[in-house]
């Protein structure tokens, strides 16, 4: 971005790092990174997380979930995908939310396939029994909250946390510490938004924050503690000793995979879940959008801002592409525009994170007709969304058969590809390429995730990312369109104001010359005996000026759009030849240049056309004969028509300076002038081959050039004009 | 009084012709052409030079360097200068391009005459630097 002095604001800088690669920051700040929660972040969760105990006698523990062990996005089973908001575990404010023992058992056995442990899942080192550690991560194979009843004889809950798809937390309770807990005596105040438990009452009241109560106060047997509760179950519910122990160290040896499906009970619980880790949820989010927001508004407002400079345009969009390709995590974008007209070509405009090396292959117009570019460029016409390809699919489409034999071999390589541009004539695309997959392997790796998990770093693009990357593109579009329209008006005034100051330039030669003689004339500082030459010379300098007319004004015509042609008007081609060598005889006469007519022309029928334009036609091609040609040479003039007498064949031929092979098709260009031209005549605009190929094009005829060498440097040039009639 | 010399290099022959007939106060040497200009440098001497700039390059310019003939005359502007440093050199142009009039200003022109430009411009052009150059 040195180029031209983009540097990120320190502000933007910092949300990057941030949130660099879709990353999602923790939530409660750590180091630099402030996190989710903001400066209370860790005061916050601890009021819930005491609120939580206090009510349930339940410790909730929140674990953060390691970015690598994130789970990816299962498109296409929206059933198993987890939900965009927020699931936190509850605490109630009503009074009859408060479960006792006796609601636990009784949640206990209204869960039809509750989850029990095994007799293997013993106590583990840390003091947390093995089923409550193994139910983190199932919940988050899962993607929903389970319900479990533990080694420990507890009432488990897992409920995983996520942003936009991508679980961040597992919010979980454990057997740690079954303590009694703190007690909610008065309820709940709001403060700042946030619900608080109170504890004590009057003077006493303390919030749950100012007391620091710790989660862990003392050492308990888990095992012992357990029993004690089992048992004062069975007291509460009449049951016989032991009773409910013996069922639940039974059922203990069921699979402890099997999922369970929450009954009425454990409904209620769960939605009692929700509700209050809306809280939470919001917090979170708010920070979340509002930060990352704020990162994709500078890169838009960037994006616009580049159309402030032509020149540094595209300069600007390898900005933002690069800040975009760090805020989602991917190596490569590139800008492919397609030109509608031409529907084999594509070419690279810009690009973010390509190799030096690698950009020779690809920065040129790639012009191919296979099928497959079609095909290609057809899809991305009706699409409307980024859509992901398989690069080996296009492996005949020019740049992305490159993209893949310079990154793809060997991996399982997809891409994202976005039409950008549906206004205008360019259709851009972007394609993303792949976040280092040689990085995640590592990790995948250690952590023994199963193979079934792609590889692909567009499946790790998580919905929010996806969207901010459609919008982005939908912008850059429109910003594209917009440049590509600046960039045509710009050249057609360039192009303009060259065609005016060439028109002014070559007025001024005549007038000059029409001034002085007439001057001479006036004086009569000429004898009389060169009077009529210097008239005559007069007479060619109109004749320039007249031709010179004609041209600008059809040229106007053309450029307007509103050229109109006398398609009824008849003319005899000799007599029309005849008339432009009679007006352009004392020219030629003044570069011994002879002008000759084929007589045969005047046994040929009239035909059909304008004869205005026809006129201009012959007087152009005829004044490059004369302007091009070297002294003493002729200008011959001959053709043939057809027995029908419509359509005819007309040869101008000169001797004078080369048209070489590689100017044949560019001397019909408007402006164009071959060097050898410029040479000979600097003067000039480069418009009368252009008007002559527009009237050939408008009779549907052809213009031919052939130049053959006659030796001593000079050439035989013959122009072919065909006019197939009406 | 013997009629000041000067050399009229222009590739419009016309105008060569009809400026040559107007200039009546000088004796106007013409040449329509770059290289035939430059013959008549060496082989004669004159008071002034009057010189168009858009010609046909000649033969020993890099036609990239005079803009395929656009700036002919600057070159040939430099040359006279090379040889005649004291040589008054009158440019009578349809040039607008303020990239070549600068440069004809730095090869030593020493006045510019805009065509289109009645006969007694340029007169009175040429007389007030052949005053200069007596002054």
């Amino acid at each position: 971005m040195s180029t031209i002095g983009l540097e990120n604001p320190p502000e933007m800088e910092k949300l990057l790092k941030k949130y660099n690669g879709g990353n999602i920051p923790p939530l409660i700040t750590d180091g630099e990174n402030e996190g989710l929660f903001g400066e209370d972040g860790e005061e916050i969760l601890e009021i819930h997380r005491l609120g939580l105990s206090a009510r349930y006698s339940i410790p909730l523990y929140i674990f953060p979930v390691p970015q690598a062990l994130e789970s990816p996005r299962t498109r296409g089973s929206e059933a198993s995908a987890p939900r965009d908001d927020y699931l936190n575990l509850v605490y109630g404010s009503d009074q009859e939310d408060r479960l006792s023992y006796e609601d636990l058992y009784a949640l206990l056995r209204s869960c039809k396939r509750l989850q029990f442990p095994r007799e293997s899942d013993a106590v583990s080192k840390s003091g947390v029994c093995g089923c409550c550690l193994a139910k983190p991560m199932l919940a988050m194979q899962n993607g929903r909250p389970i319900a479990y009843m533990c080694y420990a004889g507890m009432i488990g809950f897992v409920v995983p946390v996520s942003i936009s798809g991508k679980i961040i937390a597992i919010l979980s309770t454990e057997c740690k510490k079954p303590g009694e807990g703190a007690i909610w005596s008065e309820g709940v105040v709001e403060q700042d938004g946030c619900r608080l438990p109170i504890f004590g009452s009057g003077d006493q009241i303390k919030l749950a924050s100012d007391l620091h109560i710790p989660s862990s106060t003392a050492k308990v047997d888990i095992w012992e503690e357990s029993k004690r509760r089992i048992q004062e179950c069975e007291r509460i519910l009449g049951l016989e000793p032991d009773e409910l122990l013996k069922r639940i160290t039974e059922n203990a040896k069921m699979d402890p995979s099997m999922e369970i499906s929450p009954d009425e009970l454990e409904t209620i619980m769960i939605s009692r879940l929700e509700k209050a880790g809306r809280y939470l949820s919001d917090l979170a989010n708010k920070t979340y959008r509002l930060e990352k927001d704020s990162v994709i508004g500078w890169i838009r407002a960037e994006m616009a801002s580049a159309l402030s400079s032509i020149d540094t345009f595209w300069d600007k969009i390898r900005w933002c592409l690069g800040n975009l390709a760090r805020l989602l995590g991917v190596d490569y974008i590139l800008l492919i525009s397609h030109d509608r007209s031409n529907v084999g070509s594509l070419e690279l405009q810009c690009h973010y994170g390509l190799p030096q090396e690698s950009l020779p292959a690809l920065q040129y117009n790639w012009l191919d007709s296979t099928n497959q570019v079609s095909d290609f460029t057809e899809k991305m016409n009706v699409a409307e969304h980024i859509q992901e390809i398989d690069l080996r699919q296009y492996r005949d489409v020019p740049i992305l058969s490159e993209l893949y034999s310079l990154y793809g071999k060997g991996t399982n390589y997809s891409v994202l590809v976005a039409p950008a541009a549906t206004l205008g004539d360019g259709l851009i695309f972007i394609v993303l390429g792949k976040r280092n997959p040689v990085v995640m392997q590592k990790v995948f790796r250690q952590r023994a995730v199963p193979a079934s998990v792609r590889l692909s770093a567009i499946e790790w693009l998580r919905d929010d990312d996806r969207q901010y990357l459609i919008d982005v593109v939908r912008e850059l579009a429109i910003i594209t369109s917009v440049f590509f329209s600046i960039k045509r008006m710009q050249e057609t005034k360039e192009e303009q104001t060259n065609f005016m100051e060439s028109v002014a330039h070559d007025l001024r030669t005549p007038i000059q010359n029409i001034m002085v003689a007439t001057e001479n004339l006036r004086e009569g500082r000429v004898s009389p005996e060169r009077a009529s030459r210097t008239i005559a010379g007069v007479l060619t300098q109109i004749q320039r000026l007249n031709l010179l007319a004609q041209k600008a004004w059809m040229l106007e015509q053309i450029r307007l759009d509103s050229l109109v042609y006398n398609d009824e008007q008849t003319a005899n081609p000799y007599s029309i030849m005849a008339e432009c060598r009679d007006l352009m005889a004392d020219m030629a006469a003044r570069r011994s240049i002879e002008i000759h007519i084929d007589p045969e022309l005047k046994s040929w029928r009239s035909i059909c056309l304008d004869t205005e334009k026809f006129r201009l036609v012959a007087m152009n091609l005829i004044h490059n004969g004369i302007k091009y040609s070297f002294p003493h040479t002729y200008i011959r003039i001959g053709g043939w028509q057809d027995a029908m007498g419509i359509g005819v064949a007309i040869t101008f031929e000169n001797e004078g300076i080369p048209i070489h092979d590689e100017e044949k098709d560019r001397i019909f260009d408007r402006y164009f002038r071959s060097k050898d031209a410029l040479k000979m005549d600097p003067s000039g605009s480069g418009i009368g081959l252009a008007l002559v190929k527009e009237f050939v094009d408008h009779y549907k005829g052809k213009i031919d050039v052939r130049s053959t060498e006659i030796g001593f440097g000079r050439y035989l040039n013959v122009f072919s004009l065909y006019l197939p009639g009406r | 009084m013997v009629k000041k010399r000067v050399l009229f290099i222009e590739d419009e022959v016309f105008l060569l012709e009809e400026l040559q007939s107007a200039l009546t106060d000088y004796e106007i040497v013409p040449a329509d052409s770059a290289p035939k200009g430059m013959e008549l440098i060496q082989k004669m001497d004159f008071d002034a030079v009057l010189l168009d700039i858009m010609m046909p390059p000649t033969e020993d310019m890099d036609p990239e360097r005079v803009g395929y003939g656009r700036a002919t005359g600057v070159e040939l502007c430099r040359r006279i200068k090379n040889l005649k440093p004291d040589l008054p050199i009158v440019v009578l142009t349809v040039v607008r391009d303020p990239g070549i009039l600068k440069k004809i200003v730095e090869v030593g022109a020493n006045n510019i005459v805009n065509k289109p430009a009645s006969s007694s411009v340029v007169n009175d052009s040429l007389h007030s630097v052949l005053r200069r150059d007596a002054e």
